[in-house]
């Protein structure tokens, strides 16, 4: 069996003053694992990947997970306006690989092929370039930091078809390759199926199924998981 | 795309070129500011005395040259204290929050409902006048703007996502706040320097005036302009001529720092 690289057991947060949160959350995503969190809008899947990324405080519960590489929703807000693409890829280094620091070209040579762009962007403000470019960077970035998880919230979700494929492909062939486990958060079905081999289905902050890809879409236990799959036109 | 010329910025620019140019040909002929000549007392402006002289036949143009270059020293001076410490402030305030933003809040709010003019009198009566203490006082009058402004913008720019995947890329937060912060509000910072500068000029101007800033023989704007005051309807060259080169400055620097921004590059890139 392959190794675990992020467990939650019985983790619980609740926003104050409110009641919506993630309840009994138990989810374990193993190595070189493509782990889909579907659920639709507000159901709490981005509560849960702040929760596990350190981002939320208050949260209840065990959670052991290695190191994370996070890819945020928004590719526009999340790389740093004032700063060009090079030094916003050598920062990572600087503070998560500072003994490979001499060597930074290189590696940024390296994570700017895997990422399958072009080195004229390093020398771009983030700005200047396209959505799927900036996603891509925020990729590199996740990448730099040499995560044993990447946790995608939601990565395509602000892209059009087009850029939305070229992504979930480079995701994939990042999983193959590197056999780097992925936490992917989506309300997309279609692209939840393309990528992932083991789902849960999140509602209300409860998950209410989990299971292999195929058995969800093929033999939806739940009622809710179901009425979610039927609701999409685009899974057949 | 073409860069649209911006007409204003070039005429502050010109305007507060030509300011410094005239004070630094007065810094080059400094030994003249106070040099008395009993012939020309209140003698009006002529080809050797472009500006006239004033009660103790001392060349106001000289005086003018070296007034104006004092007050924008203080002011320069000032300016990097309120804006070094305000800055810090407000950025601590507005990243942190809570307890913290608390504390520092209620400081700056208590010296925020006090006027900047006030609250450099207190500073000046308590540690006397001179140029070093007008500088510090007009330097501490600043900080409580300073700090607000810096507050609100870095509270905003904490929320967004840059921000958040460099804490989760582990950089520490100095540099956060002041190596990917930073740069993200210079537009505010920028135009928060220019308004803090003309108050400081014209704070300055204010203390000299009313006899507690700058100490004479040592010339300011308000020193020349608050001797000349018994002299308006028999001399009125003495206050027209430095009342009209602060009027310019102020002018020069409002131009400077209205119409687009200055730092338009960085407002385009978060538009984008």
């Amino acid at each position: 069996m392959s190794e675990i690289i992020c467990e939650l057991n019985n983790v619980n947060f609740t926003y104050r003053g409110t009641d919506k949160g993630v309840k009994d959350i138990n989810l374990v995503v193993s190595a070189g694992q493509c782990v889909g969190l579907l659920g639709e809008s507000g159901c709490g899947k981005s509560t849960l990947a702040k929760c596990i990324s350190g981002q939320q405080k208050g949260v209840l519960g065990d959670i052991k997970c290695g190191k994370i590489g996070y890819i945020f929703q928004d590719a526009y807000s999340s790389l740093n306006p004032s700063k060009k693409v090079g030094w916003l890829l050598k920062e990572v280094i600087r503070y998560n690989n500072k003994s490979e620091l001499s060597r930074a070209d290189e590696l940024i040579k390296k994570i700017i092929e895997e990422t399958e762009l072009d080195m004229s962007v390093l020398e771009h403000y983030p700005n200047e370039l396209s959505g799927g470019q900036r996603q891509r960077i925020a990729i590199a970035c996740a990448l730099l930091s040499n995560p044993d998880i990447l946790i995608a919230d939601e990565p395509v979700s602000a892209l059009d078809v087009t850029v939305q494929k070229q992504i979930v492909t480079l995701l994939k062939k990042l999983n193959l390759k590197k056999n780097l486990a992925i936490l992917f958060i989506s309300h997309d079905i279609k692209v939840v199926k393309e990528l992932c081999d083991y789902i849960y289905i999140l509602k209300d902050g409860v998950i209410v199924e989990e299971g292999d890809a195929k058995s969800i879409f093929e033999n939806a236990k739940s009622e809710y998981t179901a009425a979610l799959l039927d609701s999409s036109y685009l899974v057949k | 795309m073409k860069n649209k010329i911006n007409f204003q910025k070039i005429a502050g620019a010109s305007i507060v070129g030509l300011m410094i140019l005239f004070i630094l040909l007065g810094f080059l002929n400094r030994n003249a500011f106070d040099a008395m000549d009993k012939t020309r007392i209140l003698s009006g402006p002529s080809i050797s005395h472009p500006f006239g002289c004033d009660e103790f036949g001392r060349d106001l143009l000289k005086r003018t040259q070296t007034g104006m270059g004092i007050s924008v020293v203080i002011s320069f001076f000032a300016v990097i204290i309120g804006t070094v410490t305000g800055t810090i402030i407000g950025a601590l305030c507005g990243y942190f929050g809570g307890v913290v933003d608390d504390i520092l809040t209620a400081i700056t709010d208590v010296l925020f409902a006090i006027p900047s003019l006030l609250l450099a009198l207190v500073f000046v009566s308590l540690f006397g006048s001179g140029m070093v203490q007008v500088t510090l006082a007009l330097g501490v009058a600043i900080i409580p703007s300073f700090a607000k402004m810096m507050r609100s913008e870095f509270k905003k720019q904490k929320e967004l996502e840059y921000v958040k995947m460099a804490k989760l890329m582990k950089v520490p937060t100095y540099r956060i706040l002041f190596v990917h912060i930073l740069p993200n509000v210079m537009e505010t910072f920028v135009n928060c320097i220019f308004i803090a500068f003309n108050n400081c000029i014209l704070a300055e101007a204010g203390l000299s005036f009313i006899g507690i800033g700058v100490q004479p023989p040592v010339a300011s704007l308000g020193t020349l302009l608050s001797d000349a005051g018994g002299y308006l309807r028999s001399a009125p060259f003495l206050v027209l001529f430095p009342a009209f080169m602060l009027v310019l400055l102020l002018f020069g620097i409002g131009l400077l720092s209205s119409g687009e921004s200055f730092h338009n590059a960085y407002s385009k890139r978060f538009k984008n």
